[in-house]
């Protein structure tokens, strides 16, 4: 407000400098290339890095297999049995000694302590 | 020449809004602009994308770290105008427009936070410069910090605003003569997507478009002046 208490005259518009800005011209011709490395590293030593990330964040959709590829766990045998084999060999030592089973373990075992350890 | 970026690692300092301000008021004065929007948030590319403004502005979004200066390069031949609107972080995106610009804006709040990151700008801008100079000893990037949301003139300035602008000033930094104000127009520009000149019903838009076409006039008396400087050899 002026002093008389009337409203200052509006100031005119700025024109815009058309003759200047028609004097701006696209690049005729490109740039020489640079080498981006140089760049980056210029770039890193004022602390301008990547943001992005480096490999695809969305991973392939692989459909769930209800085939289980291996174990959880270690599965353990749990009815240990001795080979056949030395089963068969414990029955005939009996049989050919007619010892009752027990009497032909105790006969055993009584033998493996004499054999020099 | 005329690849202007505007870059400063702060958010929220005025990129978009000087970038926008700009492109528009050149593109109604007849202009070819483009704006590469190479902000995450694309508020340009959502501005030309989901607007109905008839202003002539192409604006080109969508743009990576490995993409980015070949999308310069190829508009920087077919436009009078290339601005590039950047992230408010420091990246290497930031860093390769900076590298291809002919020209840089900082956009400046009158905050010290604000001052501090645009010195991070100003120090890749020099980073950069000594990787030119290795080939061409006179080359410099140009570049001049803006100050945005300011009082309107007439209004009363802060005293922080003019202790940062007398450091400013004793610092040596460049900066516009013109400042951006803080507008109602330049916030409905975003909201409804449109340019300044076709605006209606917002309060002092005389004011905002005078404000625009100062600070577009100062930033054609540079490019045609003093950053005409050594572009073509560097």
């Amino acid at each position: 407000m002026s002093s008389f208490g009337l409203k200052p005259e509006p100031k005119p518009m700025p024109a815009i400098n058309v003759e200047g800005i028609a004097a701006i011209k696209p690049h005729s011709q490109a740039r020489p290339a640079r080498n981006l490395d140089e760049i980056d590293l210029a770039g890193q030593g004022a602390g301008f890095v990547s943001r992005e990330a480096k490999s695809d964040p969305v991973k392939p959709y692989i459909r769930p297999s209800r085939k289980r590829d291996r174990p959880v766990e270690q599965l353990y045998q749990l009815s240990m049995r001795p080979p056949v084999s030395v089963v068969e060999r414990f029955y005939a030592y009996a049989e050919k000694h007619h010892l009752s089973l027990p009497r032909a373990l105790e006969q055993l075992l009584d033998e493996s302590e004499r054999l020099p350890s | 020449m005329a690849v202007i970026c505007t870059a400063n690692p702060k958010g929220g300092s005025g990129k978009s809004t000087t970038t926008l301000v700009l492109a528009t008021t050149l593109a109604e004065s007849g202009a070819s602009v483009c704006v590469i929007d190479a902000d995450p948030n694309q508020p340009i590319h959502d501005w030309r994308t989901s607007g109905k403004s008839s202003s002539n502005l192409t604006v080109i979004g969508g743009v990576k770290e490995n993409t980015i200066i070949d999308i310069i390069q190829a508009q920087a031949r077919d436009f009078q105008f290339v601005f590039i609107d950047l992230e408010g972080t420091a990246n290497l995106m930031v860093s390769r427009a900076i590298a291809f610009a002919d020209f840089v804006i900082i956009p400046v709040q009158a905050s010290a936070v604000d001052v501090r990151q645009a010195g991070r700008a100003i120090g890749a801008i020099h980073e950069d410069e000594k990787v030119r100079r290795r080939s061409n000893p006179d080359s410099y990037i140009p570049f001049r910090l803006l100050l945005t949301r300011t009082p309107a003139p007439g209004a009363p300035v802060s005293t922080s605003q003019k202790e940062l602008e007398n450091e400013i000033k004793d610092s040596g930094v460049p900066r516009f003569k013109t400042s951006l104000a803080e507008r109602q127009a330049y916030k409905v520009m975003f909201n409804q997507r449109l340019a300044l000149n076709e605006l209606s019903h917002v309060g002092n838009l005389e004011a905002a478009i005078s404000n625009a076409t100062q600070l577009v006039n100062e930033l054609i008396s540079i490019l045609t002046g003093e950053a005409a400087g050594d572009r073509e050899a560097a």
